[in-house]
């Protein structure tokens, strides 16, 4: 498929049009706001968005270990009568 | 060939007869990773606040006692590792564990008794959920971590009951294990958090 010419300029288009930082957030920009406290925002955003995501990422892991265990003992186990 | 192909089939069970986790323990660790994120969530509040500039903690009120909350880290901790002797006994004979079980819920009682002596001994200087925001956080977060301690020592209690009448199941038995190594496990995360 050709790509169209004109996708590169509405994309242009809309990364112009996008609005610039408001420097409304009070932590990061406010009255004595210093690096120390928008790194504290950083890290803890990471840590609740990377929490769920490692918590489930264990349990999905631990639950294919443990099916491929069954699997495991019925394939050594002797058959059926 | 056929016959061959027969007795293979034979062999497996049917993937919907087979559970990977007791659903007593799949529940417990669903509840437990929505109690994570509620933790996760205070303690990164409390480390954005801390991280602001004011003085932490404020400059006319003490600190909080480090080093008796320290000993009972330990208590806490050994109260794991009793309930692991009891996983291990459960395992090998169940009516071994009971000792093991008992200590654990001796010692958790222990750890919920002298967090409370403690929050006697701040009230009793003033220092209460309004007096600054190191005591908010100190008093929501310590206060949430003892509703937890206080219901899992009540379901650890619950599992002794029925492990000494011979009623208590191995999905029952984990169910509780997960909540209380999530009770035991949470807590040095916050004494670094909000103790240090």
């Amino acid at each position: 498929m050709r790509p169209r010419r004109w996708i590169p300029g509405i994309a242009a288009t809309l990364l112009a049009a996008l609005p610039k930082i408001a420097l409304a957030c009070p932590f990061c920009f406010g009255v004595g706001a210093d690096g120390k406290n928008a790194a504290a925002f950083a890290a803890t955003t990471t840590f609740l968005s990377a929490l769920p995501l490692a918590l489930v990422f264990s349990l999905v892991t631990y639950l294919r270990r443990r099916a491929q265990q069954l699997d495991d003992a019925d394939s050594s186990a002797p058959p059926a009568p | 060939m056929t016959s061959g192909v027969v007795s293979l089939d034979a062999r497996r069970k049917p993937a919907a007869g087979r559970q990977l986790l007791p659903s007593a323990v799949m529940g417990m660790l669903l509840f437990v990773f929505t109690e994570s994120m509620l933790f996760a969530g205070l303690i990164s509040a409390h480390a954005v606040v801390r991280a602001s500039g004011l003085p932490w903690p404020p400059t006319d009120q003490p600190r909080l006692p480090q080093i008796a909350t320290l000993l009972n880290t330990a208590v806490l901790l050994f109260s794991g590792g009793a309930l692991i002797i009891a996983r291990l006994a459960f395992r090998r004979r169940p009516a071994d564990a009971a000792t093991p079980l008992l200590v654990a819920v001796l010692c958790g009682a222990a750890f919920v008794g002298l967090q409370g002596r403690e929050w006697v001994a701040l009230i009793a200087h003033g220092l209460t959920l309004t007096s600054s925001s190191y005591y908010s956080f100190f008093y929501v977060i310590v206060g949430c971590h003892a509703v937890h301690a206080l219901a899992a020592i009540v379901t650890l209690a619950w599992a002794w009951r029925r492990l000494k009448a011979g009623r208590l199941t191995p999905a029952q038995f984990g169910a509780v294990q997960v909540f209380w190594f999530f009770v035991v496990l949470v807590w040095p995360v916050i004494y670094f958090r909000v103790y240090l």
